[in-house]
């Protein structure tokens, strides 16, 4: 039972996190609308890959926990 | 090549200036910290406190969750520092600011408004590293714009006044 709570909140946290990870990905497109730079894409691919990360962390956490 | 959202037609980004690296140094620091926390679980006795857990489990999980935090946290301390822009063009003095997340703030002036230009350096801190602000006085609806710890403050302002000079304006 203990278990399943810090389970269930554990899983509630990385989903905050997501959609914190997506914010980013919205806050480096509105960055780069604004300023076009040499640097956009590849920051714009590392705010994706973290959110990947932060997908592929829940579906560990669901499996592992 | 800078571009920006507002950029007219034919008009140039002659400079383009961000705060100096070294101002990043205090937050850097303290993501480094942040990212000792883990080392420091193993010290506490989860297991007797959460009897029938697979402790080893949550703390993988809570690890890789805490080292993905603090690499955002490197990540937005670099997208404040790398897109707040100081913009000089042919035309104009544009501040670009982003607060926060989702908080963006553009102010800007045209080069004709300019009714002063001045470099400060004050503390240690811009003493040792050679940086200053920049303050811009204008006659518009902002009436002053600061540049913070730039590098080479003395050249920017020189910069600032070969423009105005250039489109036939003057200071002061």
């Amino acid at each position: 039972m203990l278990s399943l709570v810090m389970k269930v909140l554990v899983l509630s946290t990385i989903g905050v996190y997501i959609a914190f990870a997506f914010i980013v990905i919205r806050q480096v497109a509105m960055m780069r609308n604004t300023l076009k730079t040499p640097l956009g894409p590849i920051l714009n691919g590392l705010a994706v890959l973290h959110f990947i990360l932060a997908l592929l962390l829940f579906m560990v956490a669901f499996i592992l926990l | 090549m800078i571009h920006f959202q507002s950029q007219h037609d034919g008009e140039e980004v002659l400079l383009a200036l961000r705060q100096h690296p070294i101002v990043l140094l205090p937050r850097l620091a303290l993501g480094i910290l942040l990212l000792t926390v883990p080392f420091f679980l193993p010290l506490f006795p989860f297991g007797s406190i959460f009897p029938g857990v697979k402790i080893g489990s949550f703390l993988f999980v809570l690890t890789w969750l805490w080292v993905q935090f603090v690499a955002l946290f490197f990540f937005e301390v670099f997208l404040s520092w790398y897109y707040n822009f100081y913009l000089l063009t042919n035309e104009r003095v544009v501040d670009i600011d982003f607060v926060g997340l989702t908080h963006r703030s553009v102010s800007e002036t045209a080069i004709r408004n300019i009714q002063d230009v001045t470099s400060k350096t004050h503390g240690f801190f811009q003493v040792l590293f050679g940086l200053g602000d920049v303050h811009i006085q204008t006659a518009g609806t902002a009436p002053e714009f600061e540049f913070p710890s730039l590098g080479n403050p003395e050249e920017v302002v020189r910069k600032i006044s070969e423009l105005i000079r250039k489109r036939g304006g003057s200071l002061g």
